[in-house]
Order: C-alpha cells, then structure tokens, then sequence
C-alpha cells in the first residue's frame, strides 16, 4: 500500500498500523467478554513486533512468551486463524488445542511460546543449538521481559548461550511492568548493559519506536549473529497501552479508554509506536491511510 | 575380563549414542575426570554429533534438551544424580506438555536424559532421591531402569531413537556389582513391563531397581520346588502391561517387590490393573520402607524372603 506523496510508509510501518488496528478489534471483543482463555495483547509494540517479524526466515526459531498475541496475528497466513483459536475452534492456528498463552505457528517459525517467566530461555538455547549441530545460518530469537530477568533462569540460559557461542538474540520486552507492580516496586535495579558487558555479550537498547530503525538494527543483528559467535541481548523500551492484559475480567483496575472508534493511536506521546508513525508522515497522510485501515477492519479479523 | 554393571551400562549406551547423529551429548564433567563415575566414558564427537562438558545449570541443562528436540535434532544428557532433574521439573510438565499439545511441522528429535538413581545414602539424603516415578507421574516421561544387560540393549536400542523424551535410570546400588545375563523371554510392546521367566506357581513383579532381589527369591522359590514368572516394570503413561496382567491371572499368586519408596508406587497402578481383572488373585508386597532414617547410611533393602516364601507355600 502507497500514499499518493513524496512520502511512502514501507511494508513494516503499513504492517505496524494494520498490526495496531487487529489487536484493537481484538480488545473490542475482549470487553465483551468473548473469549474463555486470557488474551495478552501487545497495544505498545507494534514497532519491535513488526521488527522481529522482519528478520525470522525459512528455518530460523522465535520462541514467544504469553504476550504472544501480537507476534502470531503478524506471523500467520491468516490472521483470523488466532482469533478462531481464541474461540476454541478446530480450524484456529493450533487446532484448538493451546488457545492464547502458550500459542504457536511452527510453519512460521513461532516454535513455542511460554507463560511461565524464563522458561523459554533455556529452550532458545536448545533451539539455537540445533544451528550449530547443523551449521546452518540460521538463528533463534527468544522474547522475554523484565520481570522475566528476575529469574534464575535467565542468568543461567545467557550464561549458557554465550558459553556455546549460540546463535540466538534476546530480546527483552522491558515495559516496567509485572502484572500490577512496577520495577522498582518489586527489585532493585538491574542493569542490563553491564551485566552483557561483564560476559562480552553485545548489548542493544532500543527505546523511540521507531518501525523502521527497529528493522534496521534487527537486520544487522541477524547478518552478524552466525559470525559473531555470541549471542546478543537487545533491551526494547515498551508500554503496555492497555495494562496487563487488557480488559480482563477479575482485574480491578483495567482501562477501558481504549476504544477503535477513537483512532489508531492511543497515547500522544513517543510511548506509541503508532503515533511515532503519525508524526514522521503528518496527520494528513496517516489519516488518509488509517482511515482506509479502519473502513475494511471487518475484513481482517473477524468471522 | 567380566565387567561391572556400571561398565556394562557405559558401554551400551555409549556404542549406541556413538552412532547417533545430528545430536548434542552433554552433561556435567561429562569428558573428563570421573567421566560421571565412568557413566560418561567413550563418548565420541563426530560431524553431527557434539560432545560438550557443560555447566551447572540442570535447569537449563532440561530446557536445551527440549529446544533440539522440537527442532528436530537429538539431546542425549548425562546426569550423575536424579535429584539433580528436579530443578528441571518445570520443564518436564510445563514445556513438555505444551509440545505435545503442538503439532510441529517436522518430526521430534529424541531427549534422552541418563541419571542414576542414588539408591544408597552415603552421600547424604540429597543423593538418594529415587523419585523417578513421581517425576514420570507428574509430566508423562517414561522413564526405563537398566537392570541386566539384556534389558538395557533391549531399551536403549529401542527407546532412544524414539520421538520424544525418556529417562534411562542406572542403580548406583548395583554400580560395582558383576552381571550375571538372565535373557529376556517377553517384553510388552511399549516396553511396560519386561518379561524374565515364566513359571507356573506364581509371578514376581519387580519395581525400581529390584529385580536383582527378584532373582534371589526366584531361586529360593526353585530350591523349594516352585516355578515362578519374574517381571521388571518401567513408568509408561498408560502402560501396555496386559502380558504381566494376564500372567498373574494364570497364576493366582502375584510378589510385588518395590525399591522406591514411593506412597504413590508404580506397583500400586499394577496391583490395581491386576485386581481389577481378576478379583480372585491373591498378593503379597515386599516394599523398601519409607520411615528409615535420613541419615547417611547404605538404606540397604532388606527382604525377608523367608515371609514372602511361607506365604507361597501355604
């Protein structure tokens, strides 16, 4: 899709707004109550979602966590093949059979996906030590987050990784956030860069939302992970436009301001990857565009 | 040169692993030093096959094992104690079962985890964890005892290459006993239960690590005229043991022997299955006790069989 202007949005930036405006719809029908399993969306990280999506190839590995929802809407043929696995049904991406938290799409290289905090660290090495078995230029991607860091788990699988020299990228989704707790509510800090340091671990901070510069730096990290035989740890600053887990029943404390009637952006601030969107191209060609989106919204999601 | 069941072991998982491809065989000082107390010894790299000393992160050590399998390739880790895998317990439940809900686009690769069970407490109670069954219970692993040399080719031949995840569990207890070969004379199609002897006065059924006190009271039996089957049992999720079933049915008179310690015994599922199909058996269980102390010790299991033989003769 092209704008009729000296200005063009890539694929990536298109593929952000159409990302937004699915989970969107989604958190419409979350207020209804729609679905029995709990839906993690990711209002907030479109810019490093799309990113990732950019850079996993035929045969490379990106193992998830519970906020998978936003990775699988962007990585499946179809998106409406998650939502149909939200209803349970036996034609939804996994067949029914793992709903939301633990939602995978091996044929797109979503391999596995885990609710447990730190789990999926240690299979990431696992997964990226099957590269190496086979030499292939393949690599894995593994998300985690900052409550994740927490765990002994994470210590061990980045000091596991870089031990064997595994071709394998950490990301960790930093929104500050564990359930209802801030960081610094719950630990001390932890700095991220000195502890990569301290193991010679390449370390990348990544933090204005940017789509494109995201793809950039993920397409670098990728053409240099099989050569540089580390692995690498990329720290994304996100918010959580929607809190935990959207409207969730039983969470006392859950916005309801997010509304699809409102528009594509959510917050006015450099927080929202789709109003970083807004200011790089101006109101004119992104209203044009989102408005486009939105009148054909029915035809994206939902049965 | 006879061997001890600690070199026999070694030496048939290690030609087998030899011999694996696209395969990752790790564990703890795997390579040097004791070799895992000569559990590890032989093990060759090849193209495919890499052979890496590892940290002290079991944890991790679980979840690798499972990230090569769902990618295809194999995992073959090498664990000195079974303690050690309860820190892997997430992974067993958690992420194996959140695989075998998934349908992958390739065949799994085969993990295969090879502990020995500390079934002797000179270490200290940390060490003489024999749990095996409730970490199989839990999360649905098999998980495979290696007691003679023929149940070990038998096991290792066939369960290894198999899609999926397995224990093999050697006895520390047996480590530097000699092995006399007692050949197999069946075995149920999922390796359930394993098939020694088959007699006609009664049947002996063994759990963990029991069937050399099996054996004994085998020839007791023979020495006072009485013919009797002998079974090990494995922990199989739905195990396929009808062979074992239908033997005690014939013979009415069934010995469980039981080494783990377990309030929630693999031998209990068993002596369920039997009397649910026959009503009319009449049983005896000889069980290692759970009340012995904690402390250091060689936690011998003692049987009587002078009890177990009364009990067959009248």
């Amino acid at each position: 899709m092209t704008l009729n202007n000296k200005l063009t949005m890539s694929d990536e930036e298109i593929l952000a707004l159409k990302l937004r405006l699915w989970q969107m719809e989604i958190n419409e029908e979350l207020k209804k109550k729609r679905f029995k399993v709990p839906v993690h969306l990711g209002l907030g990280t479109e810019a490093l979602v799309v990113a990732i999506a950019s850079v996993i190839h035929s045969g490379d590995n990106l193992l998830l966590t519970h906020r998978n929802a936003a990775y699988n809407l962007v990585l499946a043929e179809d998106p409406k093949a998650v939502v149909r696995e939200y209803d349970g049904l036996n034609d939804g991406l996994a067949f029914g059979q793992l709903g939301s938290m633990n939602l995978v799409n091996p044929k797109s290289g979503v391999v596995y996906s885990s609710s447990i905090l730190g789990n999926n660290i240690s299979v990431a090495c696992g997964c990226a030590y099957g590269h190496r078995i086979t030499q292939s230029q393949n690599f894995t991607v593994v998300l985690t987050g900052d409550g994740a860091m927490e765990e002994g788990s994470f210590y061990e699988g980045v000091v596991f990784a870089k031990s064997h020299q595994l071709p394998l990228v950490i990301v960790v989704d930093n929104n500050n956030y564990s359930m209802a707790s801030t960081t610094s509510e719950r630990r001390c800090d932890i700095h991220l860069s000195l502890f990569c340091k301290s193991m010679g671990i390449n370390y990348l901070l990544l933090a204005d939302n940017d789509v494109q510069s995201y793809v950039a730096e993920f397409e670098v990290l990728r053409s240099a992970i099989n050569s540089s035989k580390s692995p690498a740890v990329v720290e994304v600053k996100t918010t959580l436009l929607n809190q935990h887990a959207g409207p969730t029943p039983g969470w006392p404390t859950d916005p309801m301001k997010v509304d699809i009637s409102q528009g594509l952006v959510i917050e006015e601030s450099a927080s929202d990857p789709i109003f970083v969107l807004k200011e790089k191209y101006g109101i004119e060609i992104f209203s044009k565009l989102e408005a486009e989106l939105v009148s054909a919204k029915l035809n994206l999601v939902f049965k | 040169m006879s061997s001890t069941y600690l070199q026999a072991m070694n030496k048939i998982i290690s030609d087998h692993v030899n011999k694996m491809e696209n395969t990752l065989v790790y564990g703890e000082n795997l390579d040097r030093g004791s070799y895992i107390s000569g559990l590890s010894k032989n093990l060759i790299a090849g193209p495919t096959r890499l052979v890496k000393n590892v940290g002290n992160c079991e944890y991790t050590h679980c979840g690798v094992g499972f990230g090569l399998m769902m990618s295809g390739k194999n995992a073959v880790l090498f664990v000195k104690q079974l303690d050690f895998m309860m820190l892997g317990i997430d992974h067993f439940v958690s992420t194996y079962g959140s695989i075998r809900a998934t349908k992958y686009q390739q065949p799994l690769g085969s993990f295969t985890i090879v502990a020995a069970i500390y079934d002797q407490g000179f270490q200290g109670p940390q060490s003489s964890f024999r749990g095996l069954g409730e970490i199989c219970s839990m999360s649905g692993v098999s998980g495979f005892l290696l007691q003679e040399l023929s149940d070990a080719k038998k096991i290792v031949e066939e369960e290894i290459p198999k899609p999926g995840i397995r224990f093999l569990a050697l006895s520390q207890r047996k480590a530097n006993e000699e092995l006399d070969e007692i050949d197999i004379v069946d075995a149920a199609p999922d390796n359930s239960v394993i098939q020694y002897r088959r007699g006609s006065d009664a049947s002996i059924v063994c759990f963990g690590h029991s069937l050399a006190e099996g054996k004994s009271l085998l020839n007791i039996c023979n020495e006072k005229g009485k013919d009797a089957s002998l079974f090990s049992g494995n922990f199989v999720k739905d195990a396929k043991w009808g062979l074992a079933v239908h033997d005690v049915s014939r013979t009415k008179k069934l010995v469980i022997i039981d080494d783990t310690r377990s309030t929630t015994s693999l031998a209990f599922r068993f002596l369920t299955d039997v009397l649910e199909f026959d009503p009319d058996v009449e049983f005896t269980v000889v069980r290692d006790r759970d009340e012995k102390s904690t402390a250091v010790s060689d936690e011998r299991f003692d049987v009587d069989y002078e009890r177990v033989i009364d009990w067959l003769l009248n």
